[in-house]
């Protein structure tokens, strides 16, 4: 299986290369890739915690606001 | 036309004969008020006749075909090459040469004086350069800072990432502009630098005790559609260079899909939380996915 290409341009020599990712750089993608992953399922779970909390206290976010205020 | 006799003294009263006047009086220079009354007078002019024409203070004689100006029509006896010109002489065809223009090598070069009555070259400038005094001798340098941009690197949006390296620490703000981009599958544009993750934040209020988003996104209330038209994203780094502090942010991304069932807008504020300097930026996709289209320009701005 071929690995992502990526394109590296350098200002000083105006040298344009595209290449295949090599193994460190494409292990390093994938881990950034369920990083991100990883991070958005955090975030939504938040949110989904804030809102439940909310629906139980019978409180909008703003209200929330307004009482911590 | 007769042949000359000589110079003769006539007595008074002495008859002149035609062999008198064909070698002593018609060996004389005659005068005309131009080249067209002579031309006119003499219509049949004899090899070694000589005329003077009063309008141009010209000598000539005939030389059996033409009138041939006499090399006695002028009081220059010489030329002598005075500054800047080379050359010169005193018979035949001279020549003076503009030693300002044989300095000249290349197109474009100018010449500087370089004190009285001497002068050099001053070689091309490079593109973009211009001319100013540095130590009180004229010199092509890159024009001064006071809010320009110049255009570090541009070029086409392909493959998982597009990485610019080796940017000069010159300027104060690097401003990153992408234009007409979308992703392979549904994402958001990011940046990473340093080819670094894990060290951004990004959001205005978002909690940023632990910076540790993984690239720089440009944050949209969604994902950027992947058949989406007209984006265009921009996002300015400040104190790049700087080698003691962290870097602050911000960044604006407008996109739409093309029936115009929806637009998505965003932008905000962030920073990166690294000390190094930043010498390479990679545009990207926060989840992976791949340039299907689009162009950026990096500048630096001063």
């Amino acid at each position: 299986m071929s690995k992502p290409i990526i394109k590296i341009v350098d200002c000083a020599s105006g040298e344009v290369i595209e290449r295949e990712m090599n193994a460190a750089e494409f292990k390093q993608y994938e881990e950034n890739v369920k990083s991100v992953e990883k991070q958005k399922a955090e975030a939504e779970s938040k949110a989904i915690a804030k809102a439940v909390l909310l629906e139980k206290l019978g409180i909008t976010a703003e209200e929330a606001v307004l009482l911590l205020s | 036309m007769a042949a000359g006799l000589g110079f003769k003294t006539f007595a008074v009263g002495e008859v002149l004969s035609a062999a008198n006047v064909n070698g002593y009086l018609m060996q004389g220079v005659l005068v005309f008020a131009s080249a067209a009354a002579r031309d006119a007078a003499i219509t049949a002019p004899a090899e070694g006749q000589f005329a003077y024409t009063k309008d141009t203070n010209g000598l000539w004689y005939y030389d059996g075909a033409t009138w041939v100006a006499s090399g006695a029509t002028g009081d220059i006896e010489g030329v002598t090459a005075g500054t800047g010109i080379s050359g010169g002489g005193t018979s035949g065809t001279v020549t003076i040469t503009n030693s300002m223009a044989t300095a000249i090598t290349t197109a474009g070069d100018l010449i500087k004086g370089t004190g009285s009555g001497t002068f050099d070259r001053l070689p091309i400038g490079s593109t973009g350069n211009v001319l100013t005094v540095a130590g009180g001798v004229p010199t092509w340098a890159a024009p001064a800072g006071g809010g320009g941009y110049t255009l570090i690197s541009s070029g086409s949006l392909t493959g998982a990432s597009v990485s610019i390296t080796s940017i000069a620490a010159t300027y104060y703000r690097l401003a990153i502009f992408c234009n007409d981009f979308y992703p392979s599958v549904d994402d958001s544009l990011a940046i990473t630098v340093n080819s670094t993750t894990g060290i951004y934040a990004n959001t205005v209020g978002r909690d940023t005790s632990a910076v540790t988003s993984t690239n720089l996104e440009f944050v949209l209330p969604e994902n950027q559609n992947n058949a989406a038209v007209d984006s265009q994203a921009v996002m300015y780094i400040d104190n790049y260079a700087n080698t003691t502090s962290y870097k602050n942010t911000f960044q604006n991304i407008f996109t739409r899909k093309a029936d115009d069932s929806s637009f998505l807008i965003g932008g905000g504020s962030g920073f990166i939380r690294t000390t190094s300097a930043i010498s390479s930026i990679q545009i990207l996709y926060n989840s992976g996915a791949t340039h299907s289209g689009g162009t950026y320009a990096v500048y630096g701005v001063k």
